[in-house]
């Protein structure tokens, strides 16, 4: 549902290629066995990446007074209305797949400015923070309205490391973009969709198994969360 | 991506406001580079401020449009001010570069070099 470079990878990797990054055809990809009832097709399986990807560029920008914070829903949810998009808060970006067998690798790029980027998977939860129970990101407290935030440096639009994967009916990924600056900012990501179709590798396939311990794995958000 | 520059000039001030340049929606633009070459009878004083119209946000789904002032220059009568990015460092829009005048002027011409990134 979600990766991310460790640092040290991450700038020896940038340094050399980040296109490198995404998945390309005939990659192997499995999902882990927490995928829920909407994705019990993925839970669990190995799938090859069949087409040569297809990488949609898309960027959002929201523009939000200091102190405050824009929420981009990422999933499919609620259609976009018919004029400006601006103009109406409450719909989604739509970056999910429309059909099965369908993955979305999403690297997420960061343009400067003064803000920073709190994680939901789906609406209620959040996924970057400690195990603890007695604290969790408040963007109404001084202090752990941090807690777990990306900043443009975290992911800089030029050599993205922060990956999120979007499949058909998936649980909405949302992204509150909170301003934290002087007066008003402008917040632009640039999300890289790298589409990709996907064909099962059955056990009975010769080459499963070698797949199977070298595919890259795909948490389920509840993998993320609880330690 | 690629960052882009430009100029854009303005020849008739006016104290109600007129748009130097529209930022695209993905762009932040800098100013690094501005002249105010005030060829009128009096000292002008212009200010520019960046016209925002804020995204909904947290609570507020219909934002009201901002008028951020971003800096004010006097010039002499008959004198020409540069600017260099060193005068103009930090300088940055992301809404429409409006300015204002403390009185409407076409003798007064004002020239920016910009860079959108």
């Amino acid at each position: 549902m979600l990766s991310e470079l460790a640092p040290t990878i991450a700038r020896s990797t940038v340094e050399v290629k980040p296109s490198e990054l995404l998945l390309q055809q005939n990659s192997w990809v499995k999902f882990s066995k927490t995928w829920g009832a909407d994705q019990e097709y993925l839970a669990n399986n190995v799938f090859q990446v069949i087409n040569q990807p297809l990488v949609v560029r898309y960027p959002i920008s929201r523009k939000a007074p200091t102190g405050h914070y824009a929420t981009l829903d990422l999933s499919n949810t609620v259609n976009p209305p018919s004029t400006t998009p601006a103009a109406t808060a409450n719909f989604s970006w739509q970056l999910y797949p429309i059909q099965k067998n369908v993955l979305y690798q999403i690297a997420v790029g960061l343009k400067k400015g003064n803000y920073f980027v709190q994680t939901f998977i789906p609406s209620n939860k959040y996924i970057y923070t400690t195990g603890s129970t007695s604290i969790y990101p408040d963007f109404n407290s001084s202090i752990w309205r941090y807690l777990g935030v990306k900043y443009p440096k975290d992911s800089p639009e030029e050599a993205p490391v922060w990956y999120l994967y979007t499949v058909w009916n998936m649980v909405p990924i949302i992204l509150e973009l909170y301003c934290d600056g002087q007066d008003v900012d402008k917040m632009t990501l640039v999300f890289k969709i790298n589409k990709c179709q996907l064909k099962q590798i059955q056990p009975s396939d010769p080459k499963y198994a070698e797949a199977n311990a070298r595919a890259m794995l795909i948490p389920y958000y509840t993998d993320l969360v609880g330690f | 991506m690629a960052t882009v520059t430009g100029s854009a000039i303005i020849g008739t001030l006016s104290t109600g406001g007129a748009t130097l340049l529209t930022i695209p929606t993905n762009m932040k633009a800098k100013v690094k580079s501005m002249i105010i070459d005030n060829q009128s009878a009096a000292a002008k004083t212009v200010n520019l401020r960046d016209t925002v119209a804020p995204d909904p946000y947290d609570g507020v789904s219909s934002p009201t449009t901002q008028y951020l002032a971003r800096g004010q220059w006097t010039t002499p009568k008959g004198l020409t001010a540069n600017m260099d990015k060193n005068d103009l460092k930090g300088l940055e829009f992301i809404g429409t570069i409006d300015v204002y005048a403390d009185a409407t002027d076409t003798a007064c011409v004002i020239t920016i070099n910009y860079e959108l990134e």
